[in-house]
């Protein structure tokens, strides 16, 4: 969905076993958002893909699993050379809290 | 003075002032509060100084020229800002998640790199800034719709453009400005499509006198259209009814301009609505707030110092009321004057004379408000009846005609449509579906939407990992209450 | 409106809805008045068990006729809760714990109660696959569930209004006379009169007490809950601990809730409420060692409501003191949800039938006045 204006990147994170080139000082949302990932969610309830919104930290559609751990803000994650990033899929269906 | 550790509240080692927010309003109000001696922890959870508006602006000047050239001399004058705080005593710290503040007594409590901490300041100046406004329309939630904001924050931190088709749609002033700044960068705009009719255009004539007073906001905003014009960029007026269609990803933008039916097929579709005050905090510690019918949003009631209902606790900038950033900056300013006085800092005398200035430029650049209010109105045509099968709450996916079925089976406050439907009560905890939510029981009962009133915010406001409260570091108690 | 009543009801929570629902379907004029809209504090708020785990034995009579209740509760009320029989847990973390689950069931027996038993730590594991590895058994109550305390209180009230109750939201209670035999109910614009009254206030329930002239102890807490995202499905019971403060469930969307007793600081007057985070730290930490998986969960909301609490931790319902129609139900002390069915009936049985089906003698407002004091330890804190 986005492509670098200068193509040059310094390190490497993997999202979803896929090696994803980057450059110290992007967002891993950012980073990702560059790798057409076509999604990056799915929502607990229907199951529907999402990706990215607002890049602000307001939206929480960044949500995704960092290092093992689920529902990160991917848009105020900075990368790290070798991050694990995958997709957050948990779909839980829609019945009362 | 109180508490056990009394003495000189200016010097309290926690914090005098915790200011949280580093846009130009928080880089203002922390330096002009240092310069006195005051002890100041400015708190951002973006890893550079800024905010949204200065986002990144030092990595960029020094790092990505090309950037820091397109994105103007609005954007580089946030450079001196943060050279100011940077060469101050301010404590500035990055990476820093606001997630609960304590009125009584005042406490700020923030994580920083899997760290929770609590800060016991005598004052707080909320510098949070603004959000874009929600823009629901059916296929707003689908992969390759996202915030012209966002288009933005990608160019400023990553130096990233879109890739592909990009349609724009929505209004107001940021909408051409990421138009020109997209299209001068070589990215493929396949149209904008403004909400903004030409009625809209000859309603606000009136008010041109007037804000030709600021009239630099007026020759950027005709500038804009005249260099996206130029560069042949297709300029749709008065587009109403829009939706965003696609199987698993958008594909194209429809909406009725005049009497025809438009599809602009692309790969990425952006949105603006304008911005409104990020109120998240200021709602979560109970503060008065006031409906700016002008502009359909809520802010904070706050005093021309900018203190709100709560003594000791100040807002500064767009969380206040979007008056940009040059507004900002002097709102920071005249926040910590105000503090640095109540501290003993200075005398009143003193403060109001150093506050002078700030409260002459601020009128100025508030002589154009009327006029952008007027011409960039809030949505209310275009989304504040939302079909039935749009998706109001991003996060617990809940439509707009289960949000008026639930007002029709009762539920008539915000907070009991949330626990009803569970709107607002997903991760963002309303953020992106308050403002609507609010709108649609307002227009379903025909209730003035202050009497409807907002959902009451919870703490934690930003996520908070059980191992992190387990955690939790209390730095200190409170030195002196702001009395 | 029409302000005379048989009985005027003060608050439209659970206790009151209840109430409400029993007393119009024999025909009586009721109406329930509430300073707000009703339920706003414990009703709605609190962690919505349906328990008689651990429960105190003076309780249980009223405990077990509420739970044949629930298990019906959709023709009570037309709609089902949210109810699920998951099971209630009490885990024991050393032999010391257990010792008290022990004693615990001689107690039950003696007294006749066969709904909890005693399991060690492998059937422990087979209800609670993610406990920590040193707990060493607990106890279970099979038939225990929980509910949706939203979907519960607005049922109820439903539930009230269309037996034909009617409701009278917004109207603070400003003062109570007597005269001529009815009571004078004074909000801030009405007038309100009833031969019986009925004070269902929960958490400002002693002040209703007194200004009919009853004095009854009682002080306002708020409990805090915190609830999580979305999580893989792992608990399908409801977890207290022996030992630790604890209530810790996951709801059939995968969200957890967590909740204990921690109390947030309140202001009973204007109803603000403010969680404490100092004291959540043990909360989070207790979640974290009875349940590693917690470990990386996140916390995306707490809150407070305003529970009233007696110095026993057992609620008031009875007949008033100082005049006989007068009558209360509130205080339940942070453990009242569960009850609401079965306390709602028996009040309509006091009024009417001159007498309660089951034994409500330990909650008279008369035990406050007497020197006898109870153990409140024996009371938990974890509707």
């Amino acid at each position: 969905m986005f492509m670098r204006r200068n193509p040059s990147t310094n390190i490497s994170i993997s999202f979803e076993g896929r090696k994803v080139p980057c450059k110290l000082g992007d967002t891993v949302a950012a980073a990702i958002l560059a790798a057409s990932p076509s999604y990056t969610r799915r929502t607990p309830k229907h199951g529907e893909m999402r990706a990215p919104y607002c890049m602000m930290g307001a939206c929480f559609e960044c949500l995704m699993e960092i290092n093992g751990v689920t529902d990160q803000q991917a848009c105020l994650t900075l990368v790290e050379d070798g991050m694990s990033i995958k997709r957050q899929i948990l779909v839980v269906g829609s019945d009362w809290a | 003075m109180t508490g056990p550790r009394a003495g000189n509240p200016a010097k309290n080692p926690d914090a005098a002032i915790v200011v949280i927010g580093s846009g130009p309003a928080g880089m203002a109000a922390s330096h002009a509060a240092a310069e006195y001696g005051v002890s100041v922890v400015l708190l951002d959870e973006q890893p550079a100084l800024g905010g949204q508006i200065y986002r990144n602006v030092e990595m960029t000047k020094r790092e990505r020229p090309d950037d820091y050239d397109l994105l103007g001399v609005d954007y580089q004058e946030g450079r001196h800002l943060a050279d100011r705080v940077k060469a101050s005593a301010v404590r500035y710290i990055c990476g820093a998640t606001v997630w609960n503040i304590e009125t009584d007594p005042l406490a700020v409590y923030y994580s920083v790199n899997g760290q929770a901490r609590k800060l016991a300041p005598t004052a707080v100046i909320i510098a949070t800034g603004a959000m874009e406004r929600s823009v629901p329309i059916p296929g707003w939630t689908l992969p390759g719709v996202m915030g012209a904001g966002a288009a933005q924050v990608m160019l400023k931190s990553s130096g990233m453009i879109p890739e592909g088709r990009v349609a724009i749609a929505g209004a107001g002033p940021l909408l051409l400005l990421v138009a020109d700044q997209l299209s001068r960068a070589g990215c493929n705009l396949v149209g904008v499509a403004e909400t903004t009719s030409y009625a809209d255009y000859i309603r606000a004539a009136p008010l041109l006198p007037r804000a030709m007073r600021a009239s630099s906001y007026l020759k950027k905003g005709l500038g804009l259209r005249f260099s996206l014009m130029r560069r042949g960029v297709r300029l749709l007026s008065g587009a109403k009814n829009m939706r965003a269609e696609g199987d698993r990803k958008f594909e194209r933008l429809v909406f009725n301009c005049g009497r025809r039916e438009v599809a602009l097929d692309a790969d990425l579709l952006l949105m603006h609505e304008g911005v409104v005050p990020n109120v998240q905090l200021s709602r979560q510690m109970g503060l008065e707030h006031e409906w700016y019918d002008r502009q359909d949003y809520w802010r904070p009631v706050l005093s021309k110092w900018g203190e709100t209902s709560r003594k000791g606790v100040f807002v500064a900038g767009d969380g206040g009321g979007i008056d940009g950033a040059t507004v900002a900056a002097h709102n920071g300013t005249i926040a910590s004057l105000k503090i640095v006085q109540h501290l003993g800092c200075i005398s009143e005398s003193e403060r109001n004379r150093r506050a002078e200035k700030s409260f002459r430029e601020k009128k100025k650049h508030e002589q154009v408000r009327p006029m952008l209010d007027t011409l960039f109105g809030p949505p209310r045509y275009a989304f504040q009846s939302p079909a039935r099968e749009t998706i109001i709450c991003r996060c617990s996916e809940v439509t707009a005609g289960e949000i008026s079925d639930a007002i029709a089976a009762g539920c008539h406050t915000p907070d009991s449509l949330k626990s009803k439907c569970r709107s607002g009560m997903g991760a963002c905890q309303g953020r992106m579906c308050g403002l609507s939510v609010s709108t649609i029981i307002s227009r379903a009962l025909e209730m003035p939407i202050d009497q409807v009133g907002y959902y009451n915010i919870r703490s934690p406001i930003i996520p908070l990992p059980l191992c992190e409260l387990a955690a939790l570091e209390e730095e200190g108690t409170p030195s002196s209450a702001y009395e | 409106m029409n302000n005379k009543a048989d009985v005027i009801i003060v608050g439209a929570g659970l206790h009151g809805s209840s109430a409400a629902i029993h007393i119009a379907a024999r025909g009586r004029r009721v109406i329930v008045l509430d300073k707000g809209v009703g339920g706003r504090h414990s009703s709605a708020s609190n962690a919505g068990g349906v328990r008689r785990l651990w429960r105190h034995p003076d309780e249980l009579p009223l405990a077990c006729e509420a739970a044949s209740m629930w298990n019906h509760i959709e023709e009570i009320v037309g709609d089902n809760c949210g109810y699920r029989q998951s099971g209630h847990l009490k885990i024991a973390e050393n032999k010391t714990d257990i010792a008290k689950l022990e004693d615990r069931l001689t107690t039950m027996k003696q007294l006749g109660f066969d709904h909890e038993e005693l399991i060690d730590r492998d059937e422990l594991r087979k209800w609670a696959p993610e406990v920590a590895s040193h707990c060493a058994g607990a106890l279970l109550c099979r038939e225990d569930g929980f509910a949706s305390p939203f979907r519960t209180t607005s049922a109820f009230q439903n539930k009230a209004v269309s037996n034909g109750a009617e409701l009278a939201l917004n109207q603070a209670v400003a003062g109570i006379d007597k005269k001529a035999g009815s009571w004078i109910i004074q909000t801030q614009d009405h007038l309100f009169e009833a031969p019986i009254l009925l004070n269902c206030a929960g958490a400002w329930g002693d002040k209703i007490a007194e200004m009919i002239g009853d004095t009854v102890p009682l002080s306002a807490v708020a409990p805090t809950m915190m609830v999580t995202p979305p999580m893989p499905r792992f608990l399908e019971p409801v977890v207290g601990a022996v030992s630790r403060k604890l209530s810790f469930k996951q709801a059939p969307n995968g969200i957890v809730l967590i909740g204990g007793g921690y109390r947030g600081k309140l202001d009973r007057d204007t109803g603000f409420t403010q969680v404490d985070y100092s004291a959540l730290k043990l909360s989070a930490q207790t979640v974290i060692d009875l349940f590693p998986i917690m470990k990386n969960a996140q916390v995306v909301r707490a809150w407070s409501g305003i529970e009233g609490q007696t110095p026993d931790s057992l609620p008031v319902i009875g007949q008033g003191l100082s005049d006989a129609n007068a009558y209360h139900a509130f205080g339940f002390s942070s453990h009242g949800f569960q009850l609401a069915p079965v306390v709602g009936k028996l009040m309509a049985e006091l009024i009417y039938d001159g007498a309660s089906s089951l034994p409500i003698e330990p909650f008279s407002p008369a035990r406050f006045h007497d020197v006898e004091i109870r153990n409140p330890e024996t009371a938990q804190l974890s509707a």
